[in-house]
């Protein structure tokens, strides 16, 4: 249970947890759009416009949980060669007056 | 996959906390400029010729789709006025994007894929919004988004840091969203190629070299979607800004 263990759980669990949100998110918006499109035809163009940037709004969430699944996977990789472990800040002492 | 191919080509001291050496980062941003320009200039050569070769006609397709998309039918002159500006942005992330398709490991790179380069795009986008809205409707107009009409006054209280708030992660949200985009497609291509390479002879190493090549057009695809996602949204910001924001809804 080291940090740099848990730190790969987290990074899977994150992009696991946002990719599904986003499929079903994703289905949602395309199989609405499809089915607009095939009640009305002349309208294909502003629905595809409507989807893509529907698509790109959600696709964003999912992108964030990416990144913060990199920034776990840095950590989980553990310190660089020459780098020592993180030291916590050291905190003076207050001397009681 | 944390390599970074970043070759520093001429080292200059850091200036007021700025490291301004040239790597081979800023040179792909010029040379990403100068293919911009050169296209454009090219594409628009000799316009009264009678026949059209297949580039200025590919070209001339891609500008009716941004504009068709981007500036929509029902836009007043002063949206109009910004199609130069949505159109160089869309073929610039367009060229950078496609140059980092380009296989020569340590030489190119895919410039959007660094957060600095995609993060000064959306500032760009930001501060024309911005710009654009104050000299349209008045730094009080520009207030007055916040507090949408028709909103009882003591729900404003919830509202308002909502709205700034929504405000201000329009353009992280851009920034963010080409570059994760770019991002992930090369990791994506690494890791499948690092497969096929590490299968050696075995012929299972075929199974991952076709997905890298199934992966690479749509990486293609993706540049192309990406570049047109950020000039729409882009656009639809910019029209907010100079239309109102009833102008969207």
């Amino acid at each position: 249970m080291t940090a740099e263990g848990l730190a790969w759980i987290g990074a899977g669990l994150a992009i696991g947890l946002a990719a599904l949100g986003t499929g079903i998110g994703i289905g949602m918006l395309v199989s609405k759009s499809v089915e607009a499109a095939a009640r009305q035809p002349e309208a294909i163009g502003h629905i595809q416009r409507l989807m893509i940037l529907g698509i790109a709004f959600v696709e964003a969430l999912c992108l964030y949980a990416l990144l913060i699944s990199f920034l776990l996977v840095r950590k989980g990789e553990g310190p660089r060669a020459g780098e020592g472990p993180h030291k916590p800040d050291v905190v003076q002492e207050q001397t009681a007056n | 996959m944390e390599e970074a191919t970043r070759v520093v080509l001429v080292e200059f001291p850091k200036v007021f906390g700025i490291d301004l050496s040239i790597t081979n980062e800023v040179v792909l941003l010029w040379l990403g400029a100068i293919v911009t320009f050169l296209l454009a200039v090219a594409a628009c050569r000799g316009r009264e010729a009678a026949t059209r070769g297949r580039f200025r006609n590919l070209f001339e397709m891609l500008v009716e789709m941004v504009e068709k998309e981007v500036i929509g039918g029902n836009a007043n002159k002063a949206t109009r006025a910004l199609t130069p500006f949505l159109l160089t942005m869309f073929f610039f992330i367009l060229v950078c994007n496609l140059l980092g398709m380009v296989p020569i490991p340590g030489v190119f790179k895919a410039v959007t894929s660094n957060i600095n380069v995609t993060a000064g795009l959306a500032i760009a986008v930001f501060a024309l919004t911005v710009v654009a809205e104050v000299s349209h409707h008045g730094v009080l107009g520009f207030l007055g988004r916040f507090m949408p009409a028709g909103i009882p006054r003591w729900a404003g209280v919830f509202l308002v840091p909502i709205e700034i708030a929504s405000w201000l992660v329009r353009p992280l949200s851009l920034a963010v969203r080409l570059f994760a985009n770019m991002v992930v497609g090369h990791v994506l291509l690494f890791v499948l190629i690092g497969m096929a390479v590490a299968s050696g002879w075995w012929i299972v190493g075929v199974l991952p070299a076709a997905a890298a090549v199934v992966m690479s057009c749509f990486e293609l695809f993706v540049c192309f979607i990406q570049a047109m996602v950020f000039t729409l949204l882009a656009g639809l910001y910019l029209k907010e800004a100079v239309e109102g924001h009833q102008a969207t809804h």
